[in-house]
């Protein structure tokens, strides 16, 4: 490596933090000069996007250099940044955002800092963080009770796009914020003024509610109460004169379900840019390259190029190499919504397959379609290690046959000869939607104290989960090591299916653990393959009651974490990417996740009209990396899907509380970032060292510690 | 030949019950010698690694299994400890005990033998043993697990005889009266110059060096205790109040249970102290000046002083032995309780429980600083390294007198409640929730909750500091006073004195010790609150004399410190001072203060850790209690971060200290 090809080229920027007030001592032992520069890649300034390479990012009327965005001061610049990364719905005390300790967040904090105490003399519109596009619509004077610290007076902004509350008292603001979070996390305590500062995306808004009415006399008992699908409810006090209440009403409404409205979700109205262009992410034929498909075996068709074949798949499919497209044709009407059996991933050694589908429409009168049978065997025999195909219903078994009753079922012994069939007992939508719904009763916005596990337990949460975690190590383990190709399906092949699929791929393959392997594999599973998202999460909707929606994506990522939780190495991602995920599946500032399936996406032009969620983190990674990630490739891991193992997410589910909340960053990861940085400084420092000596001592073998014999020792860890 | 076919039914060879079998008994020796002329080599070989006086009963070749990968070796029973020794390993003279390989017989808390599908608990001498065992499961008390299967071909008999060995040598150990220390001496080390790795605090030196430190300059040692006439429960000196007399802390002391007065315990350096005491002695009758010295001793220069009962609210000695024996069944890894209610089981416990309400006591305790406590909480910052950690357990617990050995149960009392174990768990709990703040790592923890099931050393295997005085032979040195008991002390089997439990290198390697160390431990971030930072408001002066209560996470005022002055009829109604007041379910920590106003709303000092003890926040110990079950046995256990910190760590020390300072020093600057 030549000088100055690290990472911390030209040495360290001087001392970017250079006047930081952070009072800790540091950097002890050695001359100020080499002081480790903080992690300081997190939160540099950016210089605007400019230039032919990132031009294909840039959308939308504000041409680089001279939209509405540009020409602020760094700052504003860094400001944006800050909430870019930490744009999810949080209540913060100042105290009790993350303190100045850590360098790599004091910029974020200094950019709320000046907010707060320049407040006053700031013109209204610009104390609230707007995103370019975003536009403010009104602001009110309420009283915010605080389930935690009770009512705080402040004054709510509302745009297009968020909720945004900052409390008025910032003197008298409650010393119990202040004091409490500084003996729940750490020693620091903050001596500027601190304001409770709210920030709810609109997306993540289930329900309003009026509460109290004309008559109602209590203190603080007339005002609105708003459910929110992360977790949490808010509740506003307003005064009764004036018509404030209905006016907060009414546009909260509107903003919040814009499709009731007719008007247009705020993914389409974001101009925020990013230097990498997340759509870019997901392209189907080379994730099937990476796969090594097609092959003799497997084709890829575009059979489903205008949706004809199934308008809930995606245009690619990869199909077996022996089934003709009319094959495929007459295969999809006996597949509920003619969701055929199609590759979902092969073993790169073994070349077995987890193939997904739809259940069979065998019906009350026990149907049998020969192609599909035919069909089923070709899958199978496209492997021919093994004598039979694997199927796998992820639903219980007497779900399975009162699907029957519907025209559905299951692929029964005497048809398939050539299939073993089991069941996953994992249940259906609207299990999971009322389990979670016991889960935030336990935990907001008291957490149940008594009988914390055994109410736990009533939720079955966690038995939900350990099911689906169960399932998927099922999949991967008969992939694996039993050497049979697996075939999943549930009732319509896009929620439990995408689940068992998705996990089994998680354990079967790394590279799906990576950052963009993962991005990859939500993009391909859920997304392209049609989990319902919008009706699921009920973007912009206000049936708030639809029996459709389901907290089926979060359980995953729940499974997701779980997994990271055991394989602590395993994962180059750390909990805030998946919490940010979670943040943005509601949030609707990016297209992402918008809509049910590829042809609706496409109909609306998602891909050129939003932005993607993988923008803003692929532009943003270190702050999603975990650092203890360590690179392996083909290891199989199998969770221990266990109740003595599975936990409770608590830094997602009770994140709102204030007692729960946890040192943030974790300090152990800050800590080996820091540890990392020092190493890298030091190899480059001696590499430098080592120029320069061997440009004064002619014979470089004389150097006694020379990066070429340091390195190799510490770089086999890593 | 006694033993026959598969299938047949054995009863265990009539000479093996003998009780006058001794340890040393010839007949042992014998045994060892009955075994076939091939096994001579190999157990001469096996010998080796025996410690002094040390006996192999009987052995078998035989797979542990488990574990991966799966190890040949040989399953030896000793007259001290059941050990696996694989193929071609040798026991280091440095580390004579295996924390990985060695069961001292103590632990050993169930056995099982294992035939296809026939499986029997054995642990009373005299149940039969109808089957040759295919495989041994030896469940320890600390929740370990040794798994071994043996070799088929001819060795049968050596598989049941070793099994046996081990019921019988199991059943001994368990009926000695007082367990021996397993003895030791550590090779090239001169008795007498070493230095321990920590002040044991058993010199009046360790004491004075130990407040100069914690800067309690109004306080100092007494030796009041020296012969141990006022506690033998106590140590030979601790810390008074500086203008009390010994004469005083004599009388005062006598009205506390078991003589255990009031006494320094830590001095914070905002000015608040930390004492301890045991309850008072309900059927004294003190007099007046005996009241005026326990006041003045409880009051030490305050004007406020405030009471915490422990009793209150913590759970009782047999509620935490009950909880842990719950515990220890549930964690089987055969335990009958049903995956689906693994939850409501583990709750059912109440070990999580009563961790909760130590730490949630703890925490309300350091707000306050000054009171009694029980389970002291880690709110000084150097009590957070390793090495402090240690002085900690050092000082609160063996040196204060904590009745280890009751409370393992390793003499089968009554009062036995593994207290110290409760303790470990709620610093594991301090750890998860402040990973950062500690320099000592879960395996030392683990490390600290093994040892004290294993005999090897005196810290743990004696009630009170007298006994492990009296064990160690010290008074030597003090022949002129009369301690009862001594001359009965048993030559010979008494354990190295020299040694501690802080000898951690008696039972582990040198990697295994470089693990206790926390990679996540950063020692710059809490520099400040090192540094003693005046805290005025807690010195602001209150009505003078004010004394409270704490109880329930609230203060009520008293109106007397000794509850005998007035009313002694108020003890006799009940243990308590007061009645109670309202219960208030909030702690301390989140009341606003819930001081007295005088005290003044001051800001928590920096560097102290608050744990939360919200029920998610309680987390089951799992590297430690399930460590039994097959998911950890069989290596699917999660893996951790800590060796690749730690390799992270080493490197880069490395490169700050070879790499820049020694090759390159003259050109940095450049």
């Amino acid at each position: 490596m030549p000088p100055g090809a690290g990472p911390f080229k030209g040495g360290f920027p001087a001392a970017p933090r250079g006047k930081s007030p952070a009072p800790r001592a540091r950097g002890r032992g050695f001359p100020s000069a080499f002081r480790p520069p903080r992690p300081c890649h997190v939160m540099l300034p950016r210089q605007p996007a400019r230039g032919g390479g990132r031009r294909a990012v840039a959308r939308g009327g504000a041409a680089a250099g001279g939209g509405p965005w540009r020409g602020r001061s760094g700052a504003r610049e860094a400001s944006s940044l800050a909430t870019a990364v930490a744009p999810g719905p949080r209540v913060s005390s100042m105290a009790s955002a993350p303190t100045s300790k850590y360098n790599s967040h004091s910029l974020e904090n200094e950019s709320i800092k000046r907010t707060s105490r320049d407040g006053v003399n700031w013109d209204l519109s610009e104390a609230v963080p707007r995103l370019p596009g975003e536009t403010r619509i009104t602001d009110k004077e309420v009283i915010y009770i605080c389930p935690f610290n009770g009512p705080i007076k402040g004054r709510v902004y509302i745009t297009n796009y968020r909720l945004y509350l900052r409390s008025l008292e910032t003197s008298a603001l409650t010393f119990s914020i202040k004091a409490r979070s500084s003996w729940q996390k750490t020693s620091y305590t903050e001596s500027h003024d601190s304001a409770l500062i709210l920030d709810v995306p609109l997306g993540v808004i289930s329900r309003i509610e009026k509460m109290g009415g004309a008559t109602s006399r209590g203190e603080n008992s007339y005002g609105l109460d708003i459910t929110c699908k992360d977790m949490r409810n808010l509740r506003f006090a307003l005064k009764q004169e004036g018509h404030s209440r209905r006016d907060m009403f009414e546009i909260l409404t509107r903003y919040a379900f814009p499709l009731a409205h007719s008007l247009p979700i705020f993914a389409f109205l974001n101009e925020e840019k990013f230097n990498v262009d997340g759509w870019t992410v997901y392209n189907p034929v080379e994730e099937y390259r990476r796969q090594g498909l097609p092959n003799h075996h497997w084709r890829i068709t575009f059979i489903n190029k205008c949706y004809e074949l199934c308008d809930t798949y995606p245009a690619l499919l990869v199909v077996p190499y022996r089934a003709s497209d009319d094959d495929l044709r007459r295969v999809a009407t006996f597949r509920s919504r003619n969701r055929i059996p199609v590759l979902s991933w092969i073993h790169p050694e073994n070349k077995t397959v987890i193939v997904r589908c739809s259940q069979p429409l065998v019906g009350m009168s026990g149907k049998r379609n020969k192609d599909d049978e035919k069909y089923l065997d070709v899958i199978r025999e496209t492997n021919r290690q093994i004598s039979k195909l694997t199927i796998y219903d992820a639903r219980p078994n007497v779900n399975a046959v009162a699907n029957k009753a519907t025209g559905g079922g299951y692929e029964s012994d005497d048809a398939y000869h050539n299939a073993e069939l089991f069941f996953l007992d994992i249940h259906n939508i609207h299990v999971m939607r009322e389990s979670l719904k016991k889960v935030k009763d336990i935990v907001y916005p008291n957490v149940e104290e008594s009988h914390w596990l055994s109410s736990l337990e009533s939720t079955h949460w966690l038995e939900h989960i350990k099911l689906v975690l169960t399932g998927a190590i099922q999949v991967a383990d008969r992939v694996s090591s039993g050497k049979s190709s697996v075939l999943v399906h549930c009732s319509d092949g896009w929620d439990r299916t995408a689940q068992l699929t998705s996990l089994a791929m998680l354990m079967l393959d790394s590279f799906y653990r990576s950052i963009e392997g993962f991005e990859i594999l939500v993009q391909k599973e859920w997304i392209s393959f049609g989990h319902k998202f919008a009706s699921r999460i009920g973007h912009g909707d206000k049936n708030h009651a639809d029996a459709d929606r389901s907290p089926i994506f979060l359980q995953f990522i729940d499974c997701v974490w779980q997994m990271s939780k055991q394989f602590p190495t395993a994962f180059e991602f750390n909990e805030r990417f998946l919490i940010t995920i979670l943040d943005h599946l509601y949030s609707c500032r990016f297209g992402t996740f918008l809509y049910n399936c590829e042809s609706a996406r496409e109909k609306q032009k998602v891909t050129e009209r939003t932005v993607s969620l993988w923008s803003l983190i692929n532009s943003n990674k270190d702050k999603f990396k975990n650092p203890f990630y360590t690179k392996e490739i083909n290891r199989v891991l199998y969770p221990v899907a266990s109740m003595r193992h599975l936990e409770l997410w608590v830094n997602y589910y009770i994140r709102w509380n204030p007692r729960i909340k946890q040192q943030q960053p974790n300090p152990v990861e800050q800590r080996y970032v820091e540890l990392l940085a020092l190493r890298d400084e030091y190899i480059q420092r001696l590499e430098e060292l080592q120029l320069a000596s061997s440009a004064k001592l002619p014979d470089p073998s004389t150097s006694p510690a020379g990066p070429s014999q340091m390195m190799p020792h510490v770089r086999t860890h890593f | 030949m006694w033993w026959g076919g598969r299938g047949q039914s054995f009863n265990i060879a009539p000479q093996k019950v003998e009780p006058d079998l001794g340890l040393s008994g010839p007949k042992s020796v014998q045994r060892t010698g009955m075994l076939e002329p091939r096994s001579c080599q190999l157990s001469s070989h096996l010998a080796s690694g025996c410690l002094p006086g040390e006996q192999i009963l009987a052995w078998a070749p035989g797979v542990r299994k488990g574990l991966e990968p799966e190890l040949p070796g040989t399953l030896i029973c000793t007259n001290v400890r059941v050990t696996f020794q694989p193929c071609g390993w040798q026991r280091s003279q440095e580390t004579p005990l295996s924390s990985e390989y060695d069961f001292a017989l103590v632990n050993i808390g169930r056995l099982e033998a294992v035939n296809g599908l026939s499986r029997v608990q054995l642990l009373r001498p005299g149940s039969p043993l109808k089957f040759i065992p295919e495989e041994i499961l030896i469940h320890g008390r600390d929740f370990r697990l040794l798994r071994v299967a043996f070799e088929a071909g001819g060795l049968e008999p050596q598989a049941f005889q070793v099994t046996m060995a081990i019921v019988q040598a199991r059943a001994r150990s368990s009926q000695a009266q007082q367990y021996a220390g397993i003895p030791l001496s550590k090779a090239g080390q001169s008795s007498g110059s070493r230095k321990p790795p920590i002040p044991l605090l058993e010199t009046s030196e360790d004491w004075e060096t130990e407040r100069k430190k914690q800067g309690a300059k109004s306080w100092r040692v007494s030796t009041v205790n020296e012969r141990f006439d006022v506690a033998t429960s106590l140590p030979r000196y601790f810390w008074v109040p500086k203008r009390t007399l010994d004469s005083e802390v004599r009388r005062a002391f006598g009205h506390f249970h078991q003589g255990r007065g009031p006494r320094l315990s830590w001095h914070h350096r905002g000015g608040s102290d930390l004492l301890r005491c045991g309850g008072f002695y309900t059927a004294s009758d003190p007099n007046k000046e005996d009241i005026r010295a326990v006041e003045s001793m409880l009051q030490a220069g305050h004007s406020d002083v405030v009471l915490v009962d422990t009793v209150d609210e913590l759970p009782t000695l047999a509620d935490v032995q009950l909880a842990h024996l719950k515990l220890r069944a549930l964690c089987l890894p055969d335990s009958s309780a049903a995956e689906e209610k693994w939850l409501s089981a583990l709750e059912g416990t109440r070990w999580l429980d009563y961790v909760r309400s130590c730490l949630r006591k703890a925490s309300d305790i350091s707000v306050l600083v000054t009171s009694r406590v029980r389970s002291i909480v880690l709110q000084v910052p150097e009590a957070r390294t390793l090495l402090g950690f240690q002085s900690l357990v050092q000082r609160e617990w063996v040196a204060a007198g904590h009745p280890f050995l009751t409370r393992l149960g390793v003499t089968g009392a009554s009062e036995e409640a593994p207290v110290f174990l409760l303790f470990v768990d709620c610093v594991w709990q301090l750890l998860q929730q402040f990973p950062a703040e500690f320099e000592f790592s879960e395996f030392f923890l683990l490390a600290l909750h093994d040892s004290a099931r294993v005999p090897d050393t005196l810290t743990f295997l004696r009630d009170t500091p007298w006994e492990r005085g009296k064990q160690s032979g010290q008074f030597n040195s003090y022949t002129q006073i009369y301690t009862p008991g001594y001359s009965q002390t048993p030559a010979g089997n008494s354990a190295n004195p020299q040694l501690s439990v802080w000898d951690w290198d008696l039972r582990y390697s040198s990697e295994q010790i470089l693990q206790f160390h926390n990679p996540g431990y950063d020692p710059e971030h809490c520099p400040d609150s090192l540094l003693p930072r005046q805290q005025p408001s807690f010195m602001v002066p209150g009505p003078p004399n004010s004394v409270w209560l704490f109880s329930r996470g609230a203060l009520t005022p008293l109106n007397q410190l000794c509850p005998w002055r007035d009313s002694p009829s108020l003890l006799a109604v009940s243990s308590r001072w007061l009645p109670r007041p309202a219960i208030s379910s909030e702690s301390l920590a989140d009341q606003e203060w819930g001081l007295p106003s005088h005290w003044g709303a001051c800001p928590l000092p920096p560097g102290l850790l608050l744990p939360g003890y919200l029920g998610p926040q309680i987390k089951l110990w799992r590297r430690c209690y399930l460590r039994g079950r097959p998911e950890f046995q069989g290596n699917s256990i999660p893996l951790d971060t800590q060796p690749i910190s730690c390799e992270m760590r080493d490197a880069v020390h490395q490169f700050k200290g070879d790499g820049l300072q020694n090759s390159f020093s003259p050109p940095l600057a450049a």
